[in-house]
């Protein structure tokens, strides 16, 4: 992945205000529906562990966008915008569709019987 | 001879967050460094620095987060501008400028971090001992 432009991506929507208080993930309802899944992680895997690559991957595909994360931050990070921007870099990265989104839900919708 | 005095000063921020990251992958760090965690750089004023080097340190390193990176606004660069306040000093008092050096980090770089780091450990070996140490720890081996 492009630690630049991940980089770039932190300080502009400021990641590094997250003060890991796990507020996004009390709130997310992809966490609430019981599936292992954290906003906080993620955000943590961006700043400090980049090399963990499978991980940062299936959350930034997996998350619904909801921006209840956003609504419920107490430092005012928005976190699916991060999310949006980061889908952006690794379509063009690695050559995606945006229906990788929410697992292929809307994509098998789509698809018909 | 004895190992030098290696004093490290750490922001809270990325710095401690490569720290970590290093200690979790089992990455070496020079033996004889010791951290101090501040919450920033900024925090530091030039007295604290200065009087590291009056109790024997050899080497000071200021590990900072990227100017761009500060959670408070100016952290780094008081830490700049202190770290050039505090090398005019040193060389007035005989201690070579060399001993004080300043790194600014993001938080994923925890290899860049831990080389930085012996870099540092390795050039004040071969730089010996602060000449402005008080006499019975330059003469204590």
């Amino acid at each position: 992945m492009d630690s630049v432009r991940i980089t770039k991506i932190i300080r502009d929507n400021a990641l590094y205000q997250c003060l890991e208080c796990g507020k996004c993930s009390a709130a997310c309802p992809r966490m609430l529906a019981g599936k292992e899944y954290s906003p906080r992680l993620l955000a943590q895997k961006l700043i400090s562990e980049r090399d963990d690559e499978a991980f940062i991957e299936s959350s930034v595909w997996e998350c619904l966008t909801c921006s209840l994360c956003q609504e419920r931050c107490p430092s005012g990070v928005d976190i699916s915008r991060v999310i949006l921007e980061m889908r952006a870099l690794l379509a063009a990265e690695k050559g995606l569709k945006g229906y990788r989104a929410h697992d292929g839900a809307l994509h098998s919708v789509g698809r018909g019987p | 001879m004895k190992r030098p005095n290696l004093l490290g000063i750490c922001c809270n921020w990325s710095p401690w967050t490569c720290l970590n990251a290093a200690g979790r992958t089992n990455l070496q760090l020079p033996p004889n460094l010791r951290i101090i965690r501040v919450m920033c750089i900024g925090r530091i004023n030039q007295a604290l620095i200065l009087k590291a080097f009056e109790y024997g340190a050899d080497g000071v390193i200021l590990l900072e987060c990227r100017d761009e990176d500060c959670r408070y606004g100016p952290g780094p660069e008081v830490g700049h501008s202190n770290v050039q306040l505090v090398r005019s000093l040193l060389d007035l008092l005989g201690i070579d400028q060399q001993r004080l050096v300043e790194r600014s980090f993001e938080a994923h770089e925890k290899d860049r971090m831990v080389a930085e780091l012996w870099e540092f450990a390795e050039r004040i070996d071969a730089m010996g001992a602060n000449p402005a140490k008080p006499r019975q720890e330059r003469e204590a081996v």
